[in-house]
């Protein structure tokens, strides 16, 4: 079924026209691909529990299947699933290689950094108070919900629907509803007299 | 305070509206910029693509002038670099002019070969001379690969030279 609700400008609407053209004969279409889509397949290689060699291998590694298989892929307009299903496959069975057990919410590997309360690499990155804010009130989440609320911010609106799907999020996880990871998170930065609501 | 239960029974059974879009946004930001993919991991899958879809060989950079960490994935501006794969060796050597574009004088040490220049967007084909050379003019600057492919021996895979940038 064809998500007629993403927009013109949602990214597997750009994922698709760039592909399509590669497959016209337009080597361009395929750098504009590895251009939107590499920082999202990062994204979901690292949620899997990859370190960063692995993950740049199952990103890598992603393409070069894409090469490969880009004749049987029907549907164009699929194609960005069809990426993050691929990463997210690979990125499993590198874990497993590992000999680790199979990721749950908790295996990533972002949250076994250094005890969220203390001062963290991450947060001295964050310049901005406001984000600092977000990410304090993110933390405290339970790792079901880190898990969750990640995999549907790795895409724009538009594609929330489409990525949460690809990532076999339970359906309904997001939209029409807010659902409970989210409310909580609104919740607790609504309450915080240093949150500024968005106007 | 108000009879309701629990504020967030409540608003988990809310539709989305932009503050919810606006939290997400900020999450998604903050996780760019906690764990940002490697700056050069995009231009790596590039090469590593165009070595599959050429089915090619990669030559080594086996010296260069002036750069000292060229090593297939870090790129440093350089002024002479010599690459060489299966027996052939290939040394540029990049002239930059005042503007932004640079001329590169090249030579092979085959000369039945044709020299493909790819640069970010488009690709121009030379034939080495009889003394192995070849030239691209007017070359913009970023990065750039190099094609070597054997007229003689269609068969034989074409070489390809990692990125250098001008």
């Amino acid at each position: 079924m064809m998500h007629t609700d993403a927009g013109a400008h949602s990214l597997a609407n750009r994922a698709a026209s760039a592909f399509r053209a590669y497959r016209d004969g337009e080597t361009a279409g395929m750098s504009t691909l590895v251009d939107e889509v590499t920082p999202l397949l990062w994204a979901v290689a690292r949620q899997q529990g990859l370190h960063h060699q692995a993950a740049e291998d199952v990103v890598q590694n992603t393409w070069l299947k894409l090469v490969e298989h880009a004749p049987s892929i029907a549907d164009p307009q699929s194609v960005l699933k069809w990426l993050i299903t691929t990463t997210k496959r690979d990125a499993w069975s590198s874990v497993s290689r590992g000999h680790r057990e199979e990721p749950a919410a908790h295996a990533d590997v972002r949250d076994a950094e250094p005890d969220a309360t203390a001062p963290s690499p991450e947060l001295a990155v964050l310049a901005e108070a406001d984000d600092r804010l977000v990410w304090h009130h993110f933390a405290t989440l339970s790792d079901r919900c880190k898990a969750l609320l990640r995999a549907i911010a790795f895409a724009e609106k538009p594609d929330y629907a489409t990525v949460a799907q690809a990532l076999g999020m339970p359906v309904g996880s997001i939209g029409p509803t807010r659902g409970r990871c989210l409310a909580k998170l609104r919740h607790a930065l609504v309450t915080d007299p240093r949150w500024e609501m968005p106007s | 305070m108000s009879a309701t239960p629990d504020p967030e029974t409540t608003l988990a059974a809310g539709a989305l509206d932009d503050v919810d879009a606006h939290v997400l946004d900020q999450l998604r930001h903050l996780h760019e910029v906690v764990d940002p993919p490697p700056a050069d991991l995009v231009d790596r899958v590039k090469f590593a693509m165009t070595v599959a879809a050429l089915e090619a060989e990669v030559a080594d950079i086996v010296s260069s002038a002036t750069l000292e960490t060229v090593r297939g994935t870090d790129y440093d501006r350089a002024d002479t670099v010599t690459f060489a794969s299966d027996g052939l060796s290939v040394m540029v050597s990049i002239e930059h002019g005042a503007t932004t574009r640079a001329d590169i004088v090249g030579w092979v040490s085959e000369t039945d070969v044709e020299v493909e220049l790819r640069e970010r967007g488009r690709t121009r084909t030379a034939v080495v001379d009889e003394e192995g050379r070849f030239s691209f003019t007017g070359v913009e600057r970023g990065l750039v690969n190099f094609v070597i492919r054997r007229r003689g021996d269609v068969a034989a895979p074409p070489i390809i030279t990692p990125a250098i940038e001008l």
